[in-house]
């Protein structure tokens, strides 16, 4: 039988509704997980236990007061997660995982925080990252690197290592993270859980610590895709703190109507790069083979090398970090610029020279022109399949130490998940099978706003694996 | 490869002041990052347009209307330097001739 700290959203809500146990029995015993094993993982910045106690019993007094109706107003109601230390919460520390805003208690909530609070989750805290998110390990944190709950010699994977983490360890019901390029996808994929990278605008970015602006997406980690799907539905709408949030209609994306035919799968071949571990490529390939012997049309389709998406999202990233990165000023908040990291540095000094003048043209600007040949690229693929199919990363959780002064660590790994990013495109990825002991993730990428097909064929793959 | 000269003035306009080493360092790895995306120059972009934003939202705009902000006192909690009502900061102007 599972303990409480070990079951998915679903099954919390199960219980609580049933009565089977408390918020506050579920919530002491992800905090005590928390105590058990955090010191040799590392996930949490700031543990929130006071406050979740209390978010925890306000919870149990609403499901005692009105029994499973408190449910109908509140969808998440006395389910405990961890939010990725880039939301503004209000009144609680956000960092960004970085010494220049290590003291910095935000004055507002984050819309995604909001919407989590109205819908009546409890929050155990704030997880680490890689500071400003800029990396693919959360190794570049300023505080300490999140160790991979499957092997502690390993990296969790990054940006969102300390939220993958923490639901892989079974710290929490679920945790938020965000995606710039790969920030959700890799850590869910080195971890072994679900990492769900919403379309660019399905989500509100108001009160997360910009990263790149063209292309931050937050979204939900979780255990599984059904869990996934309603944190997704929680958190999505339009946002008039952010400008580029759509009104597109938010589904009931747990409730999906049943495909009448089955999404066709292309399958991204130019994503098998070189040098990909032969184990990654077996379980992806095998994982779609399931699909294909299940009924789901497959194809073999063309996308352009991932080698330019790398150079584009560099330069797109680079630039709007340094534009973004620029209000840490020590003034209205936070530590003098003296206090940023490497990494951080590195990124704000190659974005200041491709935006500086005699320069702009050179780089940005044709890396702007050569994202309209990506999303020229993917509009041609999606006119024969419904979702691509494809690797998430070259190779499983690499070893801690393995991302120290290189050029360009962050952007390399992230290689298969920037051409979508860059294309604003939805994304899931889902564990697939295991290489050398560790985690492989299969990703499927959809045109925007169709997280539902997504979700559709996710699901399907995650029962096939289950039997 | 960028000179000392140029990563100096770039993180001048960074507004980042670095050491030598440092500099000597950053001169190497930027210079690595720029021989990467050099890449870009195979694909022939004469027909392109750029794209700079991915969603088909224009004129994204909000009604002008007062409504409830934050207080004086909330906007300055972390405001390292600050008295009741302003964040403290460095002279920008240092003699009545300045103006």
């Amino acid at each position: 039988m599972k303990r409480l700290n070990e079951l998915s959203v679903l099954e919390v809500l199960e219980g609580l509704k049933n009565k089977k146990f408390t918020s506050s029995e579920v919530t002491k015993a992800c905090l005590n997980k928390i105590r058990e094993t955090d010191t040799k993982i590392n996930a949490f910045v700031t543990v929130t236990e006071e406050l979740a106690l209390k978010q925890a019993l306000d919870a149990d007094s609403k499901i005692a007061k009105d029994g499973s109706k408190a449910f109908d107003k509140h969808k998440l109601l006395g389910v405990p997660y961890a939010c990725k230390d880039n939301f503004c919460t209000k009144g609680v520390l956000t960092t960004a995982s970085s010494n220049v805003i290590k003291n910095f208690i935000p004055p507002y909530e984050s819309t995604v925080t909001q919407k989590l609070i109205d819908a009546g989750v409890v929050l155990l805290g704030k997880t680490n990252m890689d500071a400003f998110a800029h990396g693919s390990s959360t190794e570049t944190s300023d505080f300490f690197t999140t160790k991979n709950p499957k092997d502690l010699s390993r990296v969790a994977g990054g940006s969102s290592g300390g939220s993958a983490a923490a639901v892989a360890d079974n710290m929490c019901s679920f945790a938020i993270g965000s995606e710039t390029a790969g920030s959700i996808r890799i850590p869910a994929s080195w971890c072994g859980v679900v990492g769900l990278k919403p379309t660019y605008g399905r989500v509100s970015r108001y009160g997360v610590i910009a990263m790149a602006s063209s292309t931050d997406s937050p979204g939900p980690i979780t255990k599984t895709v059904d869990d996934a799907a309603l944190v997704l539905e929680i958190i999505s709408g339009k946002d008039d703190m952010d400008a580029t949030s759509s009104s597109n209609k938010v589904l009931d994306y747990l409730n999906l109507p049943v495909d009448k035919t089955l999404p066709k799968i292309g399958i991204a071949k130019s994503y098998f790069v070189q040098g990909m571990e032969e184990g990654v490529k077996d379980a992806v390939l095998g994982a779609i083979g399931k699909l294909s012997d299940s009924g789901f049309k497959t194809s073999d389709i063309n996308l352009m090398d991932p080698k330019y998406s790398i150079a584009v999202y560099t330069i797109i990233q680079r630039s709007e970090v340094s534009s973004n990165l620029a209000r840490f000023d020590g003034i209205r908040y936070g530590f003098d610029r003296s206090e940023f990291g490497q990494e951080a540095k590195k990124r704000i000094m190659l974005g200041t020279y491709a935006l500086s003048a005699g320069y702009y043209d050179q780089y940005y600007l044709k890396a702007q022109k050569v994202r309209t040949l990506i999303i020229q690229d993917f509009k041609r693929a999606f006119e024969s399949c419904d979702v691509i199919a494809a690797p998430v990363v070259p190779s499983v959780a690499l070893k801690i130490g393995a991302s120290k002064d290189s050029a360009m660590f962050g952007e390399l790994t992230d290689q298969l998940n920037e051409p979508s990013a860059l294309a604003g495109l939805c994304a899931i990825t889902i564990p697939c099978g295991i290489s050398n002991g560790l985690p492989v993730g299969i990703q499927f990428m959809a045109k925007q706003f169709n997280e539902d097909k997504l979700i559709s064929v996710a699901k399907s793959l995650e029962k096939l694996l289950k039997d | 490869m960028l000179s000392k000269e140029q990563v100096l003035q770039i993180s001048k306009l960074a507004k980042l002041s670095l050491s030598d080493a440092e500099a000597e360092k950053f001169r190497s790895l930027l210079g690595e990052t720029i021989d990467y995306v050099k890449v870009l120059e195979e694909l022939d972009l004469s027909q392109v347009l750029p794209t700079l934003q991915v969603t088909s939202i224009t004129n994204a705009q909000v009604s002008d209307e007062p409504k409830k902000s934050l207080t004086k006192k909330e906007v300055l909690t972390n405001a390292p330097n600050k008295d009741e009502s302003y964040v403290k900061t460095k002279a920008v102007l240092n003699k009545v001739s300045d103006l």
